[in-house]
């Protein structure tokens, strides 16, 4: 067993307070939900047979004649659904807590309660992704909520519904031709083209119509009353009424499982699924077919009492065919499926001849004419159902995680792309790469022509002697050219990375399965290349880096005294200075053929200190990675927000089905 | 398939029997495999290079040879159909289901079967040949060159039995598929084999085996059923031949096709058209509608090139350039006297021990040293986006990475071109020397006069001692003198004001030409770094076009 209540979530109810009230309170409350009627009398019921004790005075009697007449049933088959089959472990630990019997309309109503809330888990999420098996896991949700829907939550509610056999098969096998044997009149159309069947046929007695028609069975499909019109969708359930059929039982024709038709193949499963007896029916031509052994095992895992039909077996070789089959029903795993055979014979008014069919017909009237065994078959199917559903929730809860693992998969993508560019660009900002082309050439007219050494000014003698006023009025052009180049690589640098990540993310993405469907479903455009505003946001950026980095010249640059005595300074100039040096001016091999390698850095070293100079650097480079790195995070957004709008499961998902799965055993 | 390396397709056999212009399709086939590799799917990339792969083999082997397989679901009667055509009873038929497990293969002709069925890789204790001497009795010449295979069943338990359906469909020259009545519909046999193969109707036979099993207007109606299906599921034409195993006359149509089909010799090289158009249809979406550009035009040409130049800081250079131009000129041309009075001012450096520092500022000239990588990353970005706009998505990838191809390269490249147009800056022309000299002898002579009005106020004015000569003593020569001297100066000053503004002209006159010459080396780069190779892939493409068309036989 996959799920223990020490894998649920510590927010699972607590047990023992849950039925320290049920006897008193449970009862009380429940009239508030649809089951209340009925179980009101199932509690007094128990009560006054299982437990001696005071009875509380149910919150309302018995409102209809019909819940009256149901009563027996309903409490002998929860007893025998509910509790003799499967191991009731928790519920058994729960009542000795509790030192009392739980009542069973409680429970009941817990129970429904269980199931409609794994419903709502099972609904609430979607299977985006391709991971692999996800085909597997899309249909394993819908089944799982198909037979909640369709048979689970009818089942419990409408406990003494007749038991319902399904027929499926192949196409061709003759499931039409057995169905109206059986009812011996021809309700089901037969025939050579294939796929005959389209649209599922029940057959009940006159007295079930009604819970057919209007009951809770199926509640997807269309109910038309039978007999049919030729021409019918496919998701119509014809209810036909006959007499032949003992009351207590129901027959459904279900469409094949294999032919051409797809929905036929999801009606088929559906029926299976809300079986309490599926009847299986082969040829003993096709009888290999992986389909057949595909369906089998499916209805196995889903905890469906099976039966099998071995059809129209010749007369020959018959011995050996239903041997060999027997042998692969044990392979399978379901060897303990009730077997029956069908020889090959003549058919005739669409029937076959009542010879043929003696034995299974023996079969059904046994169950239907026994109420005790029909219970036991139906309660074990339940008890089935609810107990597959130990290992299917987690199971596809697995594969939840999948998803949610892709995801965190493709966010992580996403952001190495993103991260890997930073290093690269931050590297980049350090080792001087960016102190070429435009920028070299400006810093070397603004330091060669010694407008650099202009900006230091000697305090006692500022009005020096042979200042050539003509070059004077240059030095700010210079300076400004310098800065404007600095911009403007730095600028087209954080540019060309990011659009460099982001076509690194896209292709990331593009190679990975998941990532390309999120990629063609994603509504967010462009995410290939830089967004449209991120230009606008780097110049802000940058040009704000700019003033931060004068400003911590002006307020950091505490000047050394010794040479705050002779010198003062133009801050502006200093800042660039300061950045070009911070750029790794000198380290690159270009510039070190000068000589000139660490100007800058002399230079602020003697201006500034050694010390001081360090913190600026380290500030100026830290606040600059910060700017870019804010940057970058607002570009991986917008990949965050193509995951977001793929309807990706998170990581509650599981957490929820789990807790689900949980609530469902204690409530059982 | 008993080899892996690749058929030389241009020594294909010219084989008569193959459809016209099929080699001429596969040749194309080969170049679209080359040229699509890394710019197109992969998986489509190697499907192709499977068929030709197995077109050049098949088309090597027999010719004389049809291979024809019966395949179908399990209990449908392939092998009791195997064996009435065959006349013996080869494959293993009977009840139990699935029956059989292997192919088997039956050949009438021998001559040159023996090299194909390797091919085929059917088993040795499975092959078998009619029409050797030993049963004339049954021999049929009209059936010679047929290779009839019996296939196991695709849709029992057994998935191994699908793969070795999947590998012999997929090399056989006529498919037949036999359904039974009662399996006609299967979803396994339309899904998985009819709708892949739908376009292959014209070598495909669907055989509706075990008719004795219904009434004759109930084999109408289903054939007519069946017809309906296959038509609705994209086979046009479908070829319906009905049989029965269990008698002689039951399996006569179908011999009767088989001999069509083995006389005519038509079926191995339609077969191959077939799957050469399937791999050219699936090519289609990567050839686009509209008529590719050849090149990229002229105004994005040129923007990209302005783009590089502002990269490579072109008119930064030029500026720096003049700057370098004008400080060396200075050395020469200044006037000496004002440069030793600024050497004398009081110097920020000094004081901050820092007095090299000035000397090494002005070594900072050492020329263009290449363009930024995240500029020149930048200017490349939008240059393709014209040109690719009405590219399929997979091809506009591939022309923009062939923009970027030597982006890695272009700083170093631009640099280099930009260097080359450096030497006229670098010379020092010949009036420099001649103001210098002038510069200097001013200098002689303004300290002389200097000298002079010192010894004439010595001698004329303070008598200090007799004066040697009357050039000396006069005292009256001073006010001369000292004009003298002044005027030296003023021309000195003039000289290098004039001198200065020369530079200036000529500076900005250098400094133009060198940027128009940079303008041009740059523009010469990128022709060669990025256009050409853009030019180069839209050639690629437009040759990727026309052989898409051709293998569609377009």
């Amino acid at each position: 067993m996959s799920v223990h209540p020490d894998s649920a979530p510590v927010s699972a109810p607590a047990p023992a307070g849950d039925t320290g009230t049920a006897t008193g309170t449970g009862t009380a409350t429940e009239p508030s939900t649809g089951t209340g009627a009925t179980t009101a009398p199932e509690a007094n019921v128990l009560f006054s047979t299982a437990k001696p004790r005071p009875k509380p005075t149910p919150g309302d009697g018995p409102s209809t004649a019909d819940t009256a007449k149901r009563t027996p049933d309903d409490v002998d088959l929860a007893g025998i659904g509910g509790w003799t089959t499967g191991e009731k472990l928790v519920a058994a630990a729960k009542a000795a807590e509790a030192g009392t019997l739980p009542g069973v309309g409680t429970r009941q109503g817990e129970l429904t309660r269980a199931l409609s809330g794994l419903r709502d888990q099972l609904g609430a999420f979607e299977l985006v992704l391709p991971v692999p098996g996800v085909e597997e896991a899309r249909e394993q949700r819908l089944d799982l909520r198909n037979q909640l829907v369709d048979y689970a939550l009818p089942r419990i509610e409408g406990a003494s519904a007749p038991m319902l056999v399904v027929l499926g098969g192949s196409t061709g096998a003759g499931k039409s031709t057995l169905v109206n044997t059986l009812v011996g009149s021809r309700v089901s159309a037969t025939g050579v083209l294939r796929p005959t069947t389209s649209s599922p046929i029940l057959v009940c007695h006159p007295e079930h119509a009604e819970w057919f028609l209007e009951g809770p069975l199926l509640p997807g499909m269309g109910r038309v009353k039978g007999p049919a019109p030729d021409a019918i969708a496919g998701d119509q359930l014809v209810v036909i009424t006959s007499e032949e059929i003992p009351p207590g039982l129901a027959l459904l024709d279900s469409p094949d499982f294999d032919s051409v038709f797809e929905d036929h193949y999801e009606f088929a499963t559906k029926l299976m699924a809300a079986a309490d007896v599926w009847l299986c029916v082969v040829t003993a031509s096709r009888y290999a077919d992986a389909m057949v052994w595909q369906m089998l095992e499916r209805a196995r895992e889903n905890g469906a009492t099976i039966g099998v039909v071995l059809s129209r077996v010749q007369d020959g070789a018959g011995g050996e065919i239903v041997e060999h089959f027997g042998e692969m029903l044990v392979e399978h795993g379901v060897g303990d499926a009730r077997r029956f055979t069908v020889p090959e014979t003549r058919v005739e008014e669409s029937r076959l001849p009542e010879e043929a069919v003696e034995e299974i017909r023996a079969w059904m009237t046994g169950i239907a004419e026994d109420p005790d065994h029909r219970r036991v078959v139906i309660g074990d199917t339940l008890g089935g159902v609810l107990d597959s559903l130990r290992t299917r929730v987690p199971e596809l809860a697995e594969h939840v995680k999948a998803q949610v693992e892709v995801r965190a998969e493709l966010a992580g993508l996403v952001e190495s792309a993103y991260g890997g560019n930073l290093a690269e660009l931050d590297e980049a900002t350090r080792n001087g790469s960016l102190l070429r082309g435009e920028v070299l050439a400006r810093w070397q007219d603004f330091a060669g022509t010694g407008d650099l050494l202009r900006a230091l000014r000697t305090r006692r003698n500022k009005l020096g002697f042979g200042r050539r006023s003509a070059r004077r009025h240059r030095s700010p052009a210079r300076v400004r050219a310098l800065k404007g180049a600095l911009r403007s690589g730095l600028e087209s640098l954080i540019i060309a990375s990011a659009e460099h990540a982001a076509e690194q993310a896209v292709t990331a993405w593009r190679d990975h399965p998941a990532g390309a469907q999120v990629l063609a479903g994603s509504s967010v455009s462009g995410l290939g290349e830089i967004s449209p505003e991120l230009s606008r946001r780097v110049s802000r950026a940058v040009s704000s880096w700019q003033d931060h980095v004068q400003e911590l010249v002006r307020t950091e640059g505490v000047t050394k005294r010794s040479v705050a005595k002779v010198v003062s300074f133009d801050t502006e100039a200093l800042a660039l200075v300061l950045m070009i040096g911070l750029l790794g001016y000198g380290t690159s091999e270009v510039n070190v053929e000068g000589g000139n390698s660490a100007v800058p850095q002399r230079l602020l070293k003697a201006l500034f200190g050694a010390e001081s100079l360090r913190g600026m650097g380290a500030k100026a480079r830290a606040d600059l990675r910060s700017r870019i790195a804010m940057l970058f995070d607002e570009e991986g957004l917008r990949f965050g927000q193509a995951l977001d709008s793929a309807g990706i499961p998170d990581e509650t998902v599981p957490v929820r089905l789990y807790q689900a799965v949980y609530n469902l055993e204690v409530a059982r | 398939m008993t080899t892996s390396a690749p058929p030389a397709v241009a020594d294909l056999p010219r084989d008569p029997a193959a459809a016209p212009g099929l080699t001429a399709r596969l040749d194309a086939l080969d170049r679209i495999t080359t040229a699509g590799a890394g710019r197109l799917d992969p998986a489509l990339l190697d499907d192709a290079a499977v068929l030709l792969d197995r077109a050049g083999q098949r088309l090597r082997l027999s010719g004389e040879h049809t291979v024809v397989t019966l395949a179908g679901g399990t209990g449908s009667g392939k092998s009791s159909l195997f064996n009435a055509v065959c006349g013996l009873e080869l494959s293993p038929t009977g009840m139990r289901r699935p029956m059989t497990s292997r192919a088997h293969a039956c050949v009438w002709g021998l001559d040159g079967a023996g090299p194909l069925l390797d091919w085929l890789d059917v088993d040795k204790r499975h092959r078998y040949a009619r029409a050797s001497a030993l049963d004339l009795q049954r021999a049929d010449d009209s059936l010679q060159g047929l290779v009839l295979i019996d296939l196991p069943d695709h849709d029992s338990i057994q998935a191994m039995h699908r793969a070795e359906v999947d590998r012999f469909v997929s090399v056989a020259d006529l498919l037949i598929w036999v359904v039974d009545p009662q399996k006609y519909a299967d979803a396994a046999l339309h899904r998985n084999y009819i709708v892949p193969f739908a376009r292959h109707a014209g070598v495909t036979l669907i055989v509706l085996n075990q008719v004795d099993r219904l009434a004759a207007d109930e084999v109408d109606e289903c054939v007519a059923d069946l017809r309906r299906l296959l038509e609705a599921e994209g086979l046009a034409k479908p070829r319906i031949v009905t049989t029965s195993a269990v008698t002689d006359e039951g399996v006569r149509g179908l011999r009767e096709v088989l001999v069509d089909t083995v006389a005519a010799r038509q079926v191995r090289g339609d077969r191959l058209a077939v799957d050469v158009n399937d791999i050219g249809e699936r090519f289609a979406p990567y050839k686009g509608e509209a008529e590719p550009p050849t090149a990229v035009d002229v105004p994005h040409g040129d923007a990209l090139k302005r783009a590089l130049t502002d990269a490579a800081g072109a008119p930064a250079v030029a500026e720096a350039m003049e700057s370098a131009y004008e400080l060396r000129a200075a050395d020469f041309i200044n006037w000496p006297i004002l440069s030793m009075a600024a050497r004398l001012r009081s110097d920020p450096l000094r004081r901050m021990r820092l007095g090299r520092l000035r000397e090494e500022l002005r070594g900072a000239f050492t020329g263009p040293t290449g363009a930024q990588q995240g500029e020149v990353d930048t200017a490349l970005l939008d240059v393709t986006d014209e040109v690719v706009a009405d590219l399929p998505a997979a091809w506009a990838r591939s022309v923009r990475a062939a923009a970027r191809r030597n982006a890695a390269d272009l700083p170093e490249e631009l640099g280099e071109a930009m260097r080359d147009a450096l030497p006229g800056f670098n010379q020092v022309p010949r009036w420099w020397w001649l103001v210098k000299t002038w510069q200097y002898f001013l200098v002689l002579v303004s300290v002389l006069g200097l000298a002079w009005i010192g010894l004439l106020v010595a001698y004329g004015v303070a008598h200090v001692a007799k004066a040697p000569s009357g050039w000396v003593g006069e005292a009256g020569l001073i006010p001369y003198v000292a004009v003298l001297v002044v005027c030296t100066l003023g021309m000195g000053w003039l000289t290098t004001a004039t001198s200065r503004n020369l530079v200036a002209l000529s500076s900005t006159k250098h400094g133009e030409r060198m940027e128009r010459h940079m303008r041009d080396r740059i523009a010469t780069v990128t022709e060669q770094k990025v256009l050409e190779p853009i030019s180069e892939e839209l050639a690629l493409y437009a040759a990727f076009r026309d052989d898409v068309d051709l293998v569609r036989g377009a």
